[in-house]
């Protein structure tokens, strides 16, 4: 079995109220895999329906403030097929938010959360 | 001789949007909707499904097909929009769509018979021939 990278797609989510890394981080996965579509799996790759959770390897890697606040299970939720693993490192923004923000949550912080993610396929 | 893209088998399909504000030119629009689509994600299987050589030149036939759809499909130059794409045969059809809405006129920055928003949006296909 050999791996093979097929693509790198990047995204980026925020949370605006509450400081919700997970959501953010939730928003970025689907930022980066949502303007994309893959027929070259099934065309170049050898990927079916019934292959496709053993062929396709999804590696996600997040870039957040509070790394350990990150939900990954929830995370990893965003993307429908694949294996998939992730690793959150530190890193994103935190940037002053609204009044409202912190008047309802307690929360000064709005967040920006950086995902990439990278897709690779097992062939013969 | 390079091939019809319906020889060929399509690696992947990326979708952008680009504005122009200032100059109601929906070529420039055409051309950022196109770099968004492409410039979110790195399509490094392209390596070796089109046998990339050591100089960086694809050694398969690879075309991309550009599709932009804006307001003024006429008004397109399709060679200005293509520059976006760095390299591949590329070709670009240009459909109405998008969007068109009134704009502002600030004297110092718009020409006054160009006052409105232009909204382009871009679908970038690109085909690989295996044979």
């Amino acid at each position: 079995m050999v791996r093979k990278q097929v693509i790198i797609e990047i995204g980026s989510g925020t949370d605006l109220y509450g400081e919700d890394v997970t959501k953010a981080a939730q928003r970025a996965v689907k930022n980066a895999i949502s303007r994309l579509s893959l027929p070259g799996l099934v065309n170049f790759y050898g990927v079916t329906a019934d292959n496709v959770n053993e062929k396709m390897i999804v590696e996600v890697t997040i870039a957040t403030p509070y790394p350990d606040k990150v939900n990954g299970e929830e995370v990893l939720s965003m993307i429908p097929f694949g294996q998939k693993s992730i690793k959150v490192q530190e890193g994103g923004m935190l940037a002053p938010s609204t009044k409202l923000d912190y008047d309802m949550f307690g929360t000064p912080n709005l967040v920006v959360v950086n995902a990439v993610i990278n897709v690779y396929v097992e062939t013969d | 001789m390079v091939k019809k893209k319906e020889e060929m088998k399509k690696f992947f399909t990326e979708f952008g949007m680009g504005v122009d504000l200032h100059g109601q030119d929906v070529t420039k629009a055409a051309a950022r909707a196109v770099k968004e689509a492409i410039s979110w994600r790195s399509p490094t299987g392209i390596v070796d499904l089109a046998n990339i050589n050591d100089k960086g030149e694809p050694t398969r036939d690879v075309l991309i097909d550009v599709i932009v759809a804006s307001p003024y499909p006429d008004e397109v130059n399709a060679e200005e929009v293509l520059k976006v794409i760095p390299y591949g045969n590329k070709q670009l059809t240009s459909i109405k769509g998008g969007l068109k809405t009134k704009g502002m006129y600030l004297e110092r920055m718009d020409k006054p018979e160009a006052p409105d928003y232009i909204i382009a949006l871009a679908c970038v296909e690109i085909y690989i021939d295996l044979d």
